[in-house]
């Protein structure tokens, strides 16, 4: 009966003992992996946004500037927010422009995304339930708001609620580049239910001028999830329907204008000199947004739950330690004259140790499987609350955040030219877009959804902590003994 | 195979309290020693010396002309000397068996290994059948001294130290435990020394040493000393 077998058969014998030390290991053990699997799936959420962001450069209206001059114009005598009470015309950007940068060098492909709020004619819009709760700054803007939001763009498919199958097609078929200056749009299943509209339909909407448009029905999406809980509240998805930039621009009056483009470039080492040539190009009213600065924003709120997380490791570490290495030296003082035994035996101090060393070992590995379960548990749970208040806070941050619009445009190719009225912009435009810009970010950052799950590097991690503690206990409560002379042990008692 | 302790000196506090001087004293094998005393003169303290609990003050304890330093305690310890204890000293873990399996593996006993060799020998001391793997706690004071006597007579060591192995024990079984080790000094040529109060088992030993007054006295028994072998020596 080698000291090995002697650890297994005393972890058997005290059966209740070894249970207690489990329990509180795998305590200790659990609010650490805890922590440690939040700190990592923040750490690989900012990693993926950082991937999901890409290397690209979003055109965009100069919101600040854009403020400034009507806010020098504006008669408002009221404090309401601003936001909705100024028409901030964003669609500025010239398609020409937009063009001319498209042709630079290293631009792999680019996305052109425009919007325009329009009432319904032919049909009814989908009541939000939402629709009292007078929220959402896009309800401030009264009557003459539409009922019903274009979301204009080069291709759905490339809009980052459809790549995270937020939106999935039902029926038809997407909008694509060749839909460019065409009546064609996909609609929202719901909405397409309630005014039992099929796929070939035609549909009529009210710009804001009150002229009326014939628009095809080409497919009908569903919005799976409501993911967009930043704007949730300011209106129905399926309120929303998508087209060609070329139509939303027209529909907004803006024809030959959009809102905002996203350029991929085919390599990020040219960011610098593509921001540069680009500036050349474009007036003081568009600003140039770069993906670092994007991913910045992004970050931001993920990088403060990882520090959050680090102190929780920190925390649990430190008092875990305490905890851990008080309830083992005293574990060990208790087996004072088994250990004299051992000595008087004339047993090795190496193995003396080696016997206490297997049965904590053993402990720590039954403790981190239970931890591993429970870890992930609470990992999950506790992540997702600080995700839901860290979005609550940044919400402030992505509402004033003039920046970039959709996902990453796989799509190239010159979309034609929006071509109809010179009509004043709807300002419904503004909160359409926000909205867009809103689902975009969480579609990008991943913020709604951390990996909170438990990997076997984690678990090693945390192998290596427990094993530092338990070899630290363990000798500080061993030697003393050992050190001793058996005599001293075994009879002055 | 002989040892010896040689100008062996010991106090604990101040050296004018001093247990005993410049002690020396010689153990044979195949002999049982019976060390009597009164309570507190320093029996334990000096039989802890014999068997490398402790060391004491000054003054050599050699082991075959080796001193037992330079051999190693915890080497001693596990080759050469074996001790029972008054308080039994059993691993309270474990079975009865398992206290003697364990302590053949940990000496590297040649019988290592063999349970049925560990079974015979506790049977040779009256634990038999259920009492060998019922856990030792479950055991009486006397059958737990009996396992902790097995375990001793168990391993290889030549040298057997016992501090007063029959204290807890009846008329009937201190006689029988005594025969036991006179058993294993003769028939298994150990150097056996005991602590006793009582004065027959004293009488059953081949040499009795007397601890009065800080003083060592060696009588031995005058039916069992012979010219040929002298049992005992006292070194002045
Ligand atoms: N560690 C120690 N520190 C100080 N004094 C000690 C220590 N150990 C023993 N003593 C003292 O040394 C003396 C001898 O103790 P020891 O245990 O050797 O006596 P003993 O002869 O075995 O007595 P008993 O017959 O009661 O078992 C006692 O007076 C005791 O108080
Ligand atoms: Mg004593």
């Amino acid at each position: 009966m080698d000291y090995v077998k002697r650890a297994f058969l005393y972890l058997r014998r005290r059966i209740g003992k070894t249970l207690l030390l489990v329990l509180v290991m795998t305590a200790i053990l659990t609010f650490m992996l805890a922590g440690l699997i939040i700190q990592n799936a923040a750490l690989t959420a900012v990693n993926n946004s950082k991937n999901a962001v890409g290397t690209t450069v979003t055109l965009s209206a100069n919101r600040a500037k854009l403020f400034q001059q009507n806010q020098g114009s504006a008669s408002s005598s009221t404090q309401t927010p601003p936001v909705g009470r100024f028409r901030i015309n964003e669609a500025i950007i010239g398609l020409n422009t937009a063009k001319k940068i498209a042709s630079l060098e290293n631009v792999a492909a680019y996305q052109i995304t425009a919007s325009a709020s329009v009432n319904a004619s032919s049909f009814t819009a989908v009541l939000s339930s939402n629709s009292n709760s007078n929220g959402g700054f896009g309800r401030m803007q009264g009557t003459d708001s539409g009922d019903i939001s274009v979301s204009g763009l080069s291709s759905t498919a490339a809009n980052s609620n459809f790549k995270n199958k937020n939106y999935v097609m039902k029926k038809g078929r997407g909008i694509t580049s060749s839909d460019a200056n065409t009546n064609n749009v996909i609609i929202e299943e719901v909405l397409a239910s309630n005014n039992h509209i099929n796929v070939g339909d035609t549909i009529k909407v009210k710009d804001s001028s009150s002229n009326v448009k014939n628009l095809k029905v080409v497919g009908i999406y569903q919005a799976k999830t409501s993911t967009d809980q930043t704007f949730g509240q300011m209106q129905d998805p399926s309120n929303t329907i998508f087209s060609s930039y070329t139509l939303a621009s027209s529909l907004a009056g803006d024809a030959g204008k959009v809102s905002n483009v996203v350029y991929t470039l085919t390599d990020s080492s040219k960011e610098k000199a593509f921001v540069k040539s680009a500036k050349k190009i474009i007036s003081g009213n568009l600003q140039l947004t770069t993906s670092d600065q994007i991913y910045e924003m992004l970050t931001s709120s993920v990088k403060s739950i990882e520090s959050i997380a680090s102190k929780i490791v920190w925390i649990v570490g430190i008092a875990g330690i305490a905890i851990l290495t008080l309830i083992l030296i005293l574990m060990v003082r208790e087996r004072r004259h088994e250990i004299g035994i051992l000595m008087s035996l004339g047993e090795e101090k190496a193995k003396i140790i080696g016997q206490i060393f297997v049965e904590t070992i053993s402990v720590l590995v039954l403790s981190l499987c239970f931890a591993g379960v429970f870890g992930s548990f609470f990992g999950n749970s506790v992540g997702q609350q600080l995700i839901s208040q860290q979005n609550t806070s940044q919400q402030s941050l992505r509402s004033g955040f003039g920046g970039p619009g959709g996902g990453n445009p796989n799509q190239a190719g010159p979309n034609g030219n929006a071509t109809g009225s010179g009509n004043p912009s709807n300002s419904r435009a503004f909160g359409g877009q926000m909205r867009q810009f809103g689902t975009t970010l969480t579609g990008n950052s991943q913020l709604n959804k951390l990996s909170t799950h438990v990997n076997i590097g984690t678990l090693l991690e945390l192998g290596a902590f427990g094993l530092v503690i338990v070899a630290i206990a363990t000798l500080l409560g061993a030697i003393p003994i050992i050190s001793l002379k058996p005599k001293r042990i075994l009879i002055s008692e | 195979m002989t040892l010896t302790v040689q100008k062996l000196t010991h106090y604990f506090n101040h050296p004018d309290d001093y247990l005993y001087k410049n002690v020396s004293l010689k153990f044979d094998p195949a002999t049982l020693y019976a060390i009597v005393g009164e309570s507190g003169s320093g029996k334990t303290t000096f039989v802890s010396f014999l068997a490398g609990l402790d060391s004491p003050v000054s003054g050599l304890i050699s082991y075959n002309g080796k001193d037992i330093r330079k051999i190693g305690l915890t080497k001693y310890r596990n080759q050469d000397v074996t001790v029972v204890f008054q308080a039994y000293n059993l691993m309270n873990y474990m079975t009865a068996l398992e206290n003697v399996v364990s302590a053949l593996s940990i000496t590297k006993s040649k019988h290592a290994g063999n349970r049925q060799y560990a079974i015979d020998l506790l049977a040779s001391v009256g634990i038999e059948g259920e009492l060998a793997t019922k856990n030792v706690q479950k055991l009486s004071g006397g059958q737990q001294q009996r396992v902790a006597i097995a375990r001793a007579l168990a391993v290889d060591a030549p040298i057997v130290v016992a501090d007063e192995p029959t204290g807890n024990l009846d008329e009937q079984n201190t006689k029988e435990i005594t025969e036991i080790f006179q058993r294993v000094a003769h028939q298994s040529k150990k150097t056996v020394i005991m602590i006793t109060h009582d004065q027959k088992v004293a009488d059953m030993a081949d040499v009795k040493i007397m601890l009065e007054n800080r003083q060592f006295t060696v009588k031995n028994s005058p039916d069992k000393v012979s010219d040929d072998k002298p049992p005992a020596v006292l070194i002045n």
